[in-house]
């Protein structure tokens, strides 16, 4: 009740915005798209001759009241050609825009920049935008395009380590970056334990990533939002990309459902190494599975002037295995259902119906009658309404709501076959539900051409529903909870028995001091109530979401971030920004934690603080023949959680202190280009032995309390790619070109795992010198110098 | 587990994943060491101190030979162990700790003093030992002969034990972990569900008992030890297993040391176990 009365206030004030500010004026909307595709511009400019002007929302709309006279307007897209329309305004217009790409436009840089001159002012600070274009102009491990990779080059986001496409944020966990896919929350985002990340490049149209200064219209996890969007499909005519790489081949076809009124696009992708498998000589590898394919989908149709609606999926499957003994196979699927509805030309609307799912399974055959099985997932439906109120040609109003039910299984460990149920009962731990909710308001203001600013507020709630809850006694030494007093209470299936509810205010801001300098900051406050389970290195499928309950609160943090923007008349683009974090409930896991199908997981976890804070720093040459730009981030990540380093704080295991990236791409002609980065970032913390004792016939290491008190060695790594484009034929669709790359040029034997042990007699031969029986450091490395060639096409 | 990596390996074509590089690590001073067992069963009670020592030192094992040891039982029992030779200590006579009753292990040395407490666990004797011979290799085993053993558990749960297998009187230590507890108990070396009058017929219907992870031939002596230990010694050796395990992938434990009971900041254990032993000369 008390929600829907919220509800009510709220959209009564916006009602009574709208009607003080009902003066003589008229409005102007539309959608800009790309005049060869179709596809909706998301990002567009739209600029009138006497000041002000509106940019297209994520489905190319945009909407512009202003009072009525003659204007002259300019449609404006990065590597598009300006359209200028003069209208006389009398009565509300709609004016759809198609641009045309620029011809022969020069490899343009990573990150979209609008018109020269007007781009500081539309820059939002700590927020990055990508297109795929340019994403797929840089190399990356085995040739293969990937968009989460390929971001982890900016300011202020780190890799989490080679053969992982996680990353961290400005000092944030993995799992509190939330992932979206035409709004659906991808929750493993990683092909082949990690290797690769589920995007398809070619299905993707752009992303964005939101570091700070985050909307109040999205919530849900604490460091940063990477909303990407599916490419809706070619609208004006059949075609087909695709391309054949060394670790998969992919296909996309899209065309017109009705032209230029809806089209579809399918894409999907599949690695082929398991092709060379038989080719093994050792058994258990030919029989082995090894393999992940994934599939995009999206359609959209035009049911009238004011309604649209789009329909998108993602399914992706990894399967690993070793004949049928032993199997492991996860995956993420998404569906997404658009309706975009124009309520007049000032209000536009979009509501979803979101469904989202991961599951992840693992069989083992120790024989017929003791073959088992262990399958966990996370299972989410939502529904969204996002408004956009544009008020006036300095002011938009944006507001909605979600509300999300979530489902838990947290494992089910079977057995596989009638013989093995005979002597094991399956063992279910309880599955999970619960309610997750947000209601949010969000004012975008232009005070005048210098001072430009949004805040927001998000109302956020997270409630558990039914099941049990544990409460805990834990050994005050050893922070393990003490089984014999663990205390269990049940709930009926219906009863949201706790409930948490969050203040999340947003704000940024914006000063232009002059055309190219301008000043911005911001402040966020966020709430996550779903996390995951992950004690290792690296984040992997089977590392379990849950969820806040009695014994876990929700984390919170709150983010300050200052920049200053500059640009130079050379086509240089430059920004600094400063930043500070502030976390609560931060998780860590007690000595030894048994987090892997544990009742009483909540048992295992440690809470505490944590705080970050960093500069970045970063300059882009977007204009000429040569292009690229240069990010570097100096970063702090600490923690300080009870029971971890003696209740001292310590260094975050993604603590990076510096981290350098340069990208530099060069075109020789308009049909080769050539691409060079390099990347340095400091080693990651690790916790060493501070000495090694003799028990049960071997020499065991002693690890030091303080945690993580030693840094392994730097990571540095230096790519090159050529892209060769066949000849362009007039009036032939028609394209191809070939790709080479190099990752790891000079072949650095990075660290992938440090760690002890004493030398066995298999270490001899790559050691010389070693001697068995004596304890030593090993490091691993996964990638030295690869080769790869990749061969694109569309028609 | 041993598989996956060789295949994760084979993924990335990392035929040199792995290399022994120079670390300048810190040091702590050195700690005492105790690793010491009694038994349920009547034989000299004997423990073993020694001295930690820098990771990267590899000098001799510094043992302790001039502490003060001794054991008492809420039994009664107080009993003098005197250094023997590399850091043992032994008690003079036959002892045997009983079942319920609690006993505490006191080290003095160098002017510290260190202390150590279990209550001797209670389990039920073996009831049955057998071999078997496997055809084929099953993915996870070679082909070959095979011993196990049928027991029973206590109905409460809780029970933890440790397995020793001596083959002709060579205890085989690498077979990986060979502890057992009773979470998944219908598939733990006490084999409750299998049927062992019959085990040609179960074998064809490709059941297995879980035997011991090692061959055996013809003839050979096998002695199974199964000792019923306390839960805190079950997770000492459990994640000293897991340390010892790591191997360089993304799956390793984060590092920590596994709790002990030794107070004062002492690294080892000190256990009390009950022990039942089955013995068989594997015939064809």
């Amino acid at each position: 009740m008390i929600k829907t009365a919220k509800i009510y206030f709220l959209l009564s004030i916006l009602l009574a915005c709208q009607s003080l500010l009902f003066a003589q004026e008229y409005t102007i909307s539309g959608r800009v798209k790309d005049a060869a595709n179709g596809e909706t511009l998301f990002g567009a400019t739209v600029l009138v001759s006497s000041g002000g002007g509106a940019i297209t929302n994520e489905y190319g709309f945009y909407s512009l009241s202003l009072e009525k006279g003659k204007y002259t307007i300019t449609y404006k897209y990065l590597g598009f050609e300006d359209i200028v329309k003069t209208i006389d305004l009398v009565q509300n217009k709609t004016i759809n825009v198609e641009l045309m790409a620029k011809a022969n436009v020069i490899g343009p840089a990573i990150v979209n920049a609008k018109s020269l001159e007007k781009k500081v002012e539309n820059k939002k600070i700590s927020v990055v935008k990508m297109e795929t274009a340019k994403i797929k102009e840089i190399p990356v491990i085995f040739g293969e395009v990937d968009i989460l990779k390929t971001i982890t080059l900016l300011p202020g986001i780190q890799s989490a380590g080679e053969g992982n496409s996680g990353f961290n944020v400005r000092g944030g966990s993995q799992d509190q970056n939330l992932i979206l896919l035409d709004e659906a929350t991808v929750y493993n985002a990683s092909h082949l334990l990690g290797f690769f990340s589920v995007f398809n490049g070619d299905a993707v149209k752009d992303l964005e990533v939101y570091k700070g200064g985050i909307p109040a219209k999205y919530g849900g996890r604490l460091s940063s939002i990477v909303d990407i969007k599916m490419r809706d499909g070619n609208a004006k005519r059949f075609s087909a990309i695709g391309g054949i790489g060394t670790i998969s081949s992919r296909l996309t076809l899209e065309g017109p459902i009705v032209n230029d009124k809806s089209s579809f696009m399918i894409a999907g992708r599949r690695s082929y190494a398991d092709i060379f498998l038989p080719l093994s000589s050792d058994e258990s590898i030919r029989e082995s599975k090894l393999y992940f394919y994934d599939l995009n989908m999206k359609a959209n149709y035009e049911l009238s002037d004011k309604d649209r609606l789009y329909v998108s999926g993602y399914f992706g499957r990894d399967a690993l295995g070793l004949s049928e003994l032993f199997r492991i196979n996860w995956g993420n699927a998404t569906a997404t259902l658009r309706w975009n509805h124009l309520v007049n030309e000032k209000m536009f609307v979009n509501t979803s119906l979101v469904y989202s799912d991961f599951n992840y399974g693992f069989d083992i055959k120790f024989a017929e009658n003791a073959s088992f099985g262990l399958d966990q997932a996370i299972n989410d439906i939502y529904i969204k309404s996002d408004w956009t109120n544009y008020l006036n040609p300095s002011s938009k109003l944006n507001f909605g709501g979600q509300v999300t039910y979530h489902r838990f299984n947290p494992g089910l460990f079977s057995a596989n076959n009638e013989d093995s149920r005979l002597i094991f009962q399956d063992i279910q731990l309880e599955k999970k539900k619960a309610l997750e909710n947000g209601l949010y308001i969000d004012h975008e203001y232009m005070h005048s051409k210098r001072l430009n600013m949004r805040y927001g507020l998000r109302v956020s709630s997270f409630s558990n529903i039914g099941g049990s809850e544990y409460t805990y006694t834990k050994n005050l030494e050893t922070y393990e909870p003490i089984s014999s007093l663990t205390i269990r209470d049940s709930f009926s299936s219906s009863d949201f028995y706790n409930t948490y509810v969050g203040f999340e205010p947003r704000a940024s801001i914006s000063y232009n001091l002059a055309t190219t300098l301008a000043l911005k900051g911001s402040y966020n406050r966020t709430f996550q109530y779903i996390q995951q389970a992950s004690n290792t290195a690296s984040a992997f499928p089977t590392d379990q979401w849950f969820s806040v309950n009695k014994n876990i609160k929700p984390q919170r943090a709150d983010q300050v971030a200052l920049g200053i923007f500059k640009n130079f008349d050379i086509g240089l683009e430059t920004s600094m920004e400063v930043y500070y974090k502030w976390m609560d409930q931060q998780i860590d896991y007690r000595d030894n934690a048994q987090i892997a199908f544990n009742e009483n997981l909540d048992g295992e976890l440690l809470l505490g603080k944590g705080w970050a804070y960093g500069a970045e720093l970063y300059v882009a040459k977007t204009e000429g023949k040569s292009t690229g730009f240069m990010s570097y981030t100096w970063a702090k990540t600490m923690r300080q959680i009870d029971g971890i380093s003696d209740g001292n704080p310590y260094v975050a295991n993604f603590d990076r202190r510096h981290n350098l990236s340069l990208v530099f791409t060069h075109k020789f002609s308009k049909r080769l280009l050539a691409t060079a980065s390099f990347v340095y970032s400091s080693g990651k913390p690790f916790t060493t032995p501070v000495s090694k004792y003799y028990y049960g016939g071997d020499w065991n290491a002693e690890y030091d309390q303080i945690r993580n008190n030693y840094r392994a060695p730097a990571y540095h790594r230096a790519d090159i790619g050529v892209t060769l484009k066949s000849k362009e034929k007039l009036n032939k669709k028609y394209k191809s070109n070939w790709n080479f790359s190099i990752y790891n040029l000079y072949n650095r034997d990075n660290p992938y795992a440090l760690y002890f042990r004493e030398v066995i007699v298999d270490d001899l031969e790559k050691n010389p010198g070693a001697i068995e029986g004596n304890t030593a450091a090993f490091q691993t490395t996964l990638f030295r110098m690869i080769p790869a060639v990749t061969w694109n096409f569309e028609f | 587990m041993k598989k996956i990596k060789l295949l994760l390996c084979f993924v990335v074509a990392l035929s040199a994943c792995e290399r022994i590089v120079d670390l300048e690590i810190p040091s702590d001073n050195p700690k005492i060491v105790v690793e010491g067992q009694i038994t349920s069963q009547s034989e000299p009670w004997e423990i073993r101190l020694t001295m930690s020592q820098p990771y990267f030192d590899q000098s001799d094992l510094n043992y302790v030979s001039s502490a003060e040891v001794r054991i008492t039982g809420t039994d009664g029992a107080d009993v003098q162990l005197i250094h023997t030779d590399s850091g043992y200590y032994k008690s003079e006579l036959l002892q045997q700790c009983i079942p319920g009753e609690t006993y505490t292990l006191y080290v003095k040395y160098d002017g510290e003093n260190y202390s150590a407490s279990e209550q001797a666990p209670l389990a039920f004797p073996i009831d049955t030992i057998a071999s078997y011979y496997l055809p084929d290799n099953n993915g996870f085993i070679e082909k070959g002969y095979y011993v196990f053993i049928q027991g029973k558990e206590r109905e409460a749960e809780g029970d933890f034990y440790l397995f020793n297998a001596y083959r002709n009187d060579t205890l085989m230590d690498d077979f990986g972990s060979n502890l057992d507890n009773d979470e998944f108990g219908s598939v733990s070396f006490l084999n409750e569900n299998f049927d062992i009058n019959n085990i040609v017929s179960e074998l064809s219907k490709g059941k297995t008992p879980r035997p011991f992870p090692f061959t055996v031939e013809p003839g050979d002596t096998v002695r199974i030890e199964q000792c019923a230990i306390t839960e805190q010694h079950f997770y000492y050796i459990f994640d000293i297993e897991a340390q010892l395990g790591r191997s360089g992938t993304p799956f390793d434990p984060p590092p920590a040391n596994p709790n002990n009971n030794i107070s004062n900041g002492g690294l080892g254990y000190f256990s009390v176990v009950h022990k039942e032993e089955a013995k068989i000369i594997v015939d064809k």
